[in-house]
């Protein structure tokens, strides 16, 4: 079982990504803000049971017109020049996680313990209107 | 209540940082009690009002008294013994170039940004200013320019030995890592050990006092037009120097020091590439063609910011509630930015950049002289604090420590320190045994090696996953050569074996550099008018390596040890996998 003090913000980032390219959200790849500005409202909610702790320690500039986590951008640069997941071309804006690599991160995400579950499934929500916003 | 002392009252509510610019000014004083101490007897003749030094990319170059003051002290000649590429001479011979002529470059450039910035925009910058202070603008954009470049001068006195290589040993030193956090509070950006120290250094009272008594000698030569000899604020300094300002209007002066496209790189690419002998450049009059300062907003909704403003005598600012537009609350602030006719010089300078990189920082000799240094000073700093010494002392240590001290310094009891020693000042480097990357897997065993790959981008993951794969390494290596010790932790350490996962290169910093279309508009993120990711992130699929390092006489066994820990750990069991990464040296 896995405990939300033991969560890494990749582990949370590529769940979000499975989870929502299984609801048919699309994810921005190439304007990384509404990643930011969830990560930033995800830590601004109160401390809570399965609240992960990572996003306590997840430092945010402020030197942009948005909240931006370092951490958070290399991640997300990662995710793409290690290949794990696409980027669609020519314009590179979107992020395309191929099923079979969905699947397995979606599993990963079958928490037992449903307080982390819980906190995944409303990080899930926010994201799909903060990206909804970013594309509109 | 407020003291007498404008930087007690600043750093009142951020004690590590206290602590520390309290440390470095003891640190001076007590080593250069000449220079700095409170019967200081330097400058013991009048200083020259300017003089001229001779650069070998920027050309002759005018630095003024207070410039010279400090380049003639101890706090800026030690960096002509801190080599700007650490060991990277180790493969390009003539890479031998140091902190010192990089510190001269980077006040000349900011100085020429300042400069072109102020002459294509003058009438803006003398309305900001005259909001500011109540003095002729004329008087204020002078001392401006004067601290702007006292800071570029000071930028990298934070570096110790083999500049970054050092850095990522002290700043695990307990003082340094509180008082990075603190600073990165304070000043709204992450901020590393190097730069807490070159921020404590300017606010040290032993620096303006050097600065005082060398003014109090009656400048000899003629003035130029551009001179400045009325007061500074060496708290600006310090912050331009953290890539801020006393107000927020003034922000472009902290990002000519520490931004994107600021004076420290346009200096340090060229310079290196230069010194490497490689034949890589960037258009700078074409840099300095067009860039320019665009009113934009500076959002803070932890209200850390507007903490930082407020205490300090500049004039106040309004920290403007949220609109929908900016959706935190916001100042008003000027950054600098460069226009869309620019495109050209920026992909030359980000090219620039991937190119050093892979040629340069992430060469795997330069990978392997500077693994092995840092696992050097690592064992020092376990052995001073196994015999007593506090993380504050073994501080003391790295800043008396130049570039001579791998050199000279005694080694001590510790055989494998002394090896290492050795093996450093007669490159006697370990080779690489095994070299992964994202084309590295063919489809079979593709998800597992992005697994690895990933996690290593992973901060809270990283660590644990390099230390298992070591350990696992060094107990492999027991079962093959029980000679090598008594524990995994010392098999590796003898045959100098460790998994190298270096930083890739950041560009997304770059994001906003482009001017937006209307001077009130934020920056256009310049991934939107120019394939900077799709450039960068093929570049580092194909460059970005994950090495295991040994040393020659262990290759073969620590190869087989390799096999075995990534069999176990990565679950990756091919054999036409390992001979993929396999580097063949027989």
């Amino acid at each position: 079982m896995q405990l939300d003090e033991e969560v890494s913000l990749g582990q949370f980032v590529k769940q979000i990504a499975a989870l929502l390219q299984q609801r048919k959200v699309q994810l921005p790849f190439k304007n990384q803000r509404p990643w930011h500005l969830l990560f930033y409202e995800l830590k601004s909610l109160p401390v809570a049971k399965g609240k992960p702790k990572f996003l306590d320690d997840l430092r945010f500039d402020w030197d942009s017109p948005y909240p931006k986590s370092q951490e958070l951008s290399e991640f997300l640069n990662a995710l793409h020049f290690t290949a794990s997941v696409s980027a669609r071309n020519p314009r590179f804006d979107i992020i395309n996680v191929s099923p079979e690599v969905a699947d397995r991160w979606a599993k990963t995400a079958a928490y037992d313990d449903p307080a982390l579950r819980k906190f995944l499934d409303d990080a899930i929500t926010l994201a799909e209107k903060e990206f909804a916003a970013a594309e509109g | 209540m407020s003291s007498d002392d404008p930087v007690v009252d600043l750093l009142r509510a951020y004690p590590r940082l206290a602590a520390i610019v309290e440390q470095l000014n003891e640190f001076l004083i007590k080593n250069h009690p000449h220079i700095f101490g409170s019967a200081a007897t330097h400058p013991i003749l009048r200083a020259k009002r300017s003089k001229v030094i001779h650069d070998n990319l920027w050309g002759t170059v005018r630095f003024t008294w207070r410039e010279l003051a400090l380049v003639d002290s101890p706090i800026i000649q030690r960096l002509r013994d801190i080599h700007q590429t650490g060991l990277a001479f180790h493969v390009y011979p003539s890479a031998r170039h140091t902190r010192f002529e990089h510190s001269l470059g980077a006040v000349t450039i900011a100085s020429r940004i300042f400069d072109a910035v102020l002459h294509r925009q003058r009438n803006e910058i003398r309305d900001m200013v005259k909001a500011l202070w109540k003095i002729e603008p004329d008087f204020s954009i002078l001392r401006l320019k004067q601290e702007l470049r006292l800071a570029a001068l000071l930028h990298d006195t934070g570096h110790s030995l083999y500049s970054h290589t050092s850095e990522l040993v002290y700043e695990t030193l307990v003082p340094l890592a509180e008082a990075s956090k603190e600073l990165s509070r304070f000043v709204g950006k992450q901020k590393g050990a190097g730069e807490v120290l070159s921020f404590c250094f300017a606010l040290t009272p032993a620096i303006s006092q050097l600065l005082e008594r060398t003014k109090d000698k009656n400048l000899i030569g003629d003035r130029a037009s551009d001179d400045y000899d009325g007061p500074i604020d060496l708290i600006n300094v310090a912050l331009i120097i953290v890539g801020r300002s006393v107000h927020p209007f003034l922000q472009f002066l902290g990002d000519i020091v520490s931004s994107a496209f600021d004076a420290d790189k346009l200096d340090y690419l060229l310079r290196d590439a230069q010194n490497a002998g490689l034949p890589l450049r960037y258009d700078l009059d074409r840099y300095l063609y067009d860039v320019r300062i665009d009113r934009e907003v500076l959002i803070d909704d932890e209200g850390e910011l507007g903490k930082l403003y407020e205490m300090l005598p500049t004039p106040a600012i309004e920290r403007k509630p949220a609109t929908s537009q900016t959706r935190y609350p916001y100042f008003d602030t000027y950054r600098l930015r460069l226009s869309r006719r620019a495109m050209n010089v920026i992909e030359q300078i980000i090219i620039c950049k991937m190119m050093l990189f892979s040629y340069i920082y992430h060469h795997p000799k330069v990978r392997a002289s500077d693994g092995l240094l840092e696992r050097l000073l690592r064992r020092r700093v376990a052995k001073w604090r196994a015999d007593g010494e506090t993380d504050e002392i073994v501080l003391g240590r790295f800043l008396k420590m130049t570039d001579a001290a791998l050199q000279f310094e005694e080694s001590g009891h510790d055989e494998i320190t002394r090896d290492y020693q050795y093996r450093l000042q007669n490159r006697l480097l370990p080779r690489e045994i095994y070299s992964i990357s994202g084309p590295s897997a063919t489809h079979a065993e593709g998800l597992l090696i992005q697994d690895f790959l990933i996690d290593l981008h992973d901060r809270e993951r990283r660590q644990k996953l390099i230390d298992d794969l070591e350990q696992c390494i060094g107990r492999e290596l027991l079962k093959i050569d029980s000679s090598l010790g008594s524990s995994a932790a010392e098999a590796i350490a003898r045959a100098g074996v460790w998994v190298d996962a270096p930083k890739p290169p950041k560009f997304e910093d770059v994001d906003e550099m482009i001017m937006g279309a209307r001077s009130t508009a934020a920056g256009v993120p310049l991934a939107q008018l120019f394939p900077i990711r799709e450039w960068t992130h093929a570049y580092e699929h194909y460059r970005y390596q994950v090495r295991i390092f040994a040393f020659s006489r262990y290759f073969d066994d620590a190869a087989a040890a390799a096999k075995a820990a990534m069999q176990q750990i990565l679950g990756i069991s091919s054999d036409q996998f390992y001979n993929n990464i396999r580097r063949a040296r027989r």
